[in-house]
């Protein structure tokens, strides 16, 4: 239901910022202490930046701490071995899991290996009860797990956090949709559904083959631009909406990632995403001076675990652009949101002088009526544009709306646009997980994407 | 104190002595129909239409008493469920909706698939597969240990058995699941391979067929699946394997340098795993009760005989199963396992159920002759069994097989293959040597066996090679 303020851990969620301040600190001690005890790679890192935890003696000092970059965990592992000297735990300790990232769209292809302890998945469980509580789903309800399984640590969290709420998990996974969902929904009333946004598309359409409303009421998703842009929040609501037989639905944002966990769900007012700050310190930073960024400043999300055993993250950068916000939500819930995931930060395009992120295109396309949405942006290396073309597919358009769509994406973008029309096989689309601002040299790379997605569903 | 150099996971439960683990049995046994009794409709009515209550039910054998449930009564009350707007299980289920946790599917192709409710404590507890009691001593009892790492390549999204986020996600938060796990699910197996490569996985578990496809990915990726990766076990289950299908095992074994552990699982009989003397699988005679029942007058066979295999849930769960005739076919044996464990081992058939030979009331396999004959020089491959009944109508076994040209004394060599046979199958059987490619025609059928004891049988034995009818869930799909 919009607007509910149901919590599942009452107390932590609703904790006064001093409170929180302070049991950040002590944890952050605390791992810091671990961190530098037990692994080479942090005991190196500090060592370089010359820096002394023991000097840490207050929440504001974090910043002395030097950053974490993703290809330092990746140079770490490949000459390290195994899960490089950033692991902190020792694989005798039973019961932990490896995981990995970057299965699908990385720019890079360089992946991370990560490890997680027994405390670990119960820690992130518990968040992701916490967050799916927070973005409205109810023990009632049977969720519909729709996200790819493999190496996702993600996907375990949620499920266990599914265990924790009471809700009734179907793991449904990410292929053969027809086939599974076809499966559950026969047997299963579904209430909720944590989908991408470009699955949402796929699987409302087949269910509303079936002819059927079902009590969907929840709806959630991480990947790609995110259910937080506007114009999407209202598709997806209608889009949905066509299978339910419910009053309202929830459409949540949420965001985490394989090696930090879960970060962020937004809440039933859906007005930012809340993040766990009894679990994770989330600061901004001007990307390119490292300086730190105020709430409300758009900036590169860091991230420093609070709670963690096997491979802790200290100043980790995420790559994501984004902003806080601190003020109490609606909600009541105090923990700071991330007001959207604006893009990462080495997919930003530059036209003309000006970055320009996926998510602000798909908005802006987004809120022209009738427009499917597809359309691909394909750019050289670092190269400049001087205009932005959007390819779209020939003859899906009109030429006046073509016109129309230049003129307001030119306006709302603050860039020039122009549409070029192509032929089908050269539109690179998706089912699974969409990217449709893509680097020249990846193109190959998305395509066997594309079609290994469309084979998954076959 | 942990020992990680002990033999058994628990030895207490896995070395209890036969007497003590039918006692603990039979209490089991009591207390879950008194449970199921009152709690489930659908056993409930079953026990009422025959005026059969939980105190009839006192001993092992009283177990009889109790009627046979299969997939398609189970599937019709899914139906009626359905029809009424009720979850497919509310016949069945044991207590109230909201605790149940997950819903863990089974590959249904057509018709109405399977899909049972889980309590939270069923995945901790006894578990299902890589999580709880079951995976404990079956990884345990494959030599592995704290520091073993495993490839879980298993179907983890999309309504398959043994998959599912939740089941990944609580067992990795209970020690039972000692091993570090990488939830690898299926497909992009070069990935698969690479990690397994990066962080030293030491044991995968996958079905047999991805395991023999898997070689062929690693090689077009330059993977040496004995030099870079090094694996001590390879668990395999989810479709006949290593145990019931010859060669199998050691083709597998070549592959992959590693032992092979076999599992088989069903309704009602959990995960029953091998041990390192791959002579059956171990059944976890605390979990679930196994009998065997002949397929045809679904009596309970004594231990040594193949028939059907029936399981009872022996645990409270949500999803209760009593006498769940699985018409998979395999036998029990309670003799004592080289590994030391007590627990009794499903025995399975070494092949096709279909091509199991009766004769003067023993059962035989011909995989078991063709062992024999493929492991001794100069037999060229071919044989062919034929049951006959003699001048005074007793019932006899003959085995043609074919010999190389290169074999000189055809009798001495007779003499010798037909008392290996004779040992190996420990029945009589007459053997003739016959010269290669005299059996070609029946080759090309792919029969081994020849039946020609009476008209019927061998009627019987010729529909059998017919290809299977259209399925019943077929005739549900059209309701």
């Amino acid at each position: 239901m919009r607007g509910t303020t149901e919590y599942w851990m009452e107390d932590v969620e609703t904790i006064s910022r001093s409170d929180l301040a302070k049991i950040q600190f002590e944890k952050l001690r605390k791992i810091l202490a671990y961190c530098q005890s037990h692994s080479k790679f942090y005991q190196k890192k500090f060592r370089d930046a010359g820096v002394s935890i023991s000097k840490v003696s207050r929440l504001e000092d974090i910043d002395t701490l030097p950053l974490t970059s993703r290809e330092e965990i990746v140079t770490d592992q490949m000459e390290n071995g195994r899960l490089g000297n950033i692991m902190c735990t020792e694989f005798e300790e039973p019961g932990q899991t490896i995981g990995m990232t970057g299965i699908k769209f990385s720019a890079t292809e360089r992946p991370i290996r990560v490890i997680i302890s027994i405390e670990d998945a119960a820690s992130q469980g518990r968040l992701a009860a916490r967050g799916l509580t927070c973005a409205g789903v109810q023990p009632k309800d049977y969720l519909f797990s729709m996200d790819f399984p493999q190496f996702n640590l993600l996907y375990m969290h949620m499920g266990l956090g599914c265990i924790n709420l009471g809700s009734k998990n179907l793991s449904a996974g990410m292929e053969r949709a027809e086939r599974n969902t076809s499966i559950y929904t026969r047997l299963y009333p579904p209430g909720a559904f944590n989908i991408s946004p470009t699955y949402s598309k796929l699987v409302t359409k087949l269910l509303k083959q079936t002819g059927k409303r079902y009590p969907i009421h929840a709806i959630l998703g991480w990947s790609e631009p995110g259910y937080s842009l506007p114009s999407w929040k209202k598709q997806f609501r209608e889009m949905w909406g066509e299978v339910s037989d419910q009053p309202e639905i929830t459409v949540c944002d949420v965001y985490g990632m394989v090696e930090v966990g879960l970060l962020a769900f937004e809440c039933t007012n859906e007005k930012g995403l809340h993040g766990f700050e009894d679990a994770h310190i989330y600061e901004i930073i001007d990307p390119n001076t490292g300086d730190v960024l105020p709430p409300g400043e758009e900036g590169e999300l860091v991230i420093t675990h609070l709670e963690r055993e096997g491979m802790p993250l200290i100043r980790y950068r995420t790559g994501d652009i984004t902003s806080l916000q601190l003020e109490r939500c609606e909600c009541g819930r105090t923990h700071l949101r991330l007001m959207g995931i604006k893009g990462r930060l080495d997919q930003a395009i530059n036209v003309a002088g000006k970055k320009i992120y996926q998510s602000q295109i798909e908005e802006t396309l987004g809120s022209i009526k009738d427009y499917s949405g597809e359309f691909n942006v394909v750019v050289n290396g670092s190269e400049i544009l001087s205009i932005l073309e959007l390819r779209v597919l020939k003859d899906s358009i009109s030429e006046k709306v073509q016109r129309d769509l230049e003129d307001v994406c030119g306006k709302k973008l603050g860039v020039p646009v122009r549409i070029q029309d192509v032929a089908k096989e050269d539109l690179v689309t998706f089912v699974h997980r969409s990217q449709k601002v893509m680097r020249a040299e990846s193109l190959e790379r998305l395509k066997k994407e594309a079609a290994s997605q469309l084979r998954g569903e076959t | 104190m942990y020992d990680v150099n002990r033999k058994y996971w628990d030895p207490k439960i896995e070395l209890m002595s036969l007497k003590e683990i039918k006692i603990l049995q039979e209490r089991r046994l009591r207390r879950v129909v008194d449970f199921v009794y009152s709690q489930s409709p659908f056993y409930r009515k079953k026990f009422d239409e025959i005026g059969l209550k939980p105190k009839h039910i006192k001993t092992l054998k009283d177990i009889n008493k109790i009627p046979l449930t299969n997939k398609y009564e189970f599937r019709d009350s899914y139906a009626r469920s359905l029809e009424a707007g009720k979850l497919p299980f509310s016949e069945f289920i044991t207590v109230p909706e909201e605790q149940v946790v997950t819903i863990h599917a089974s590959s249904g192709t057509t018709g109405i698939p399977f899909s049972f409710p889980y309590l939270e404590r069923e995945i901790t507890e006894h578990g299902i597969l890589a999580t709880g009691e079951h995976a404990a001593r079956q990884f345990w009892a494959a030599g592995l240990r704290p520091g073993d790492i495993l490839a879980h390549i298993w179907n983890l999204g999309g309504a398959m058995a043994g998959g599912g986020n939740h089941i990944i996600a609580k067992g990795a938060c209970i020690p039972e699941l000692f091993l570090t796990m990488i939830p690898c699910h299926v497909g992009n197996t070069e990935k698969i391979l690479q990690i397994m490569k990066d962080v030293n996985a030491t044991v995968m578990i996958c079905t047999p067929s991805y395991a023999i496809y898997m070689p062929e990915v690693a090689k077009n990726i330059g993977i040496d699946l004995r030099k870079d990766i090094h694996l001590k076990a390879v668990v395999t289950g989810g479709e006949p394997g290593g145990a019931s299908i010859p060669g199998l095992r050691d083709k597998l074994k070549g592959l992959w340098g590693a032992e092979i552990f076999d599992m088989y699982g069903g309704i009602g009989t959990g995960l029953d795993h091998e041990c390192e003397a791959h002579s059956g699988f171990h059944i976890q005679s605390d979990i679930v009760f196994v009998q065997v029942i002949d397929p045809e007058t679904k009596e309970e066979l004594p231990q040594g005989e193949y028939g059907s295999l029936v399981g009872s849930g022996l645990e409270l769960s949500a999803f209760p199963v009593l006498r769940f005739d699985s018409e998979d076919r395999g036998a029990i044996s309670e003799e004592r396992c080289e590994c030391g464990r007590t627990h009794p081992r499903i025995l399975s058939v070494p092949g096709r159920w279909d091509d199991m030979i009766k004769i003067k009331g023993f059962q035989l396999h011909p995989n078991s002759i063709e062992k024999v004959v493929n492991e001794t020089k100069g037999c060229a491959g071919e044989f062919l069994v034929i049951l006959d009944k003699d001048e005074s109508q007793k019932e006899q076994m003959s085995i043609k097989v074919e010999y190389e040209p290169e074999v000189e004394d055809i009798e001495q060599f007779r003499e010798k293959l037909e008392h290996h046979i004779r040992v190996v199958i420990t029945f009589k059987a007459n053997v003739e040597m016959v010269p290669k490619g005299t059996l070609g025609r029946y080759v090309m059928k792919k029969q081994r066996v020849i039946d020609n004891r009476s008209q019927e049988k061998k009627e019987k034995f010729e529909d059998s090679l017919k290809v299977r009818s259209a399925d019943y869930f077929d005739s549900h799909k059209n309701k």
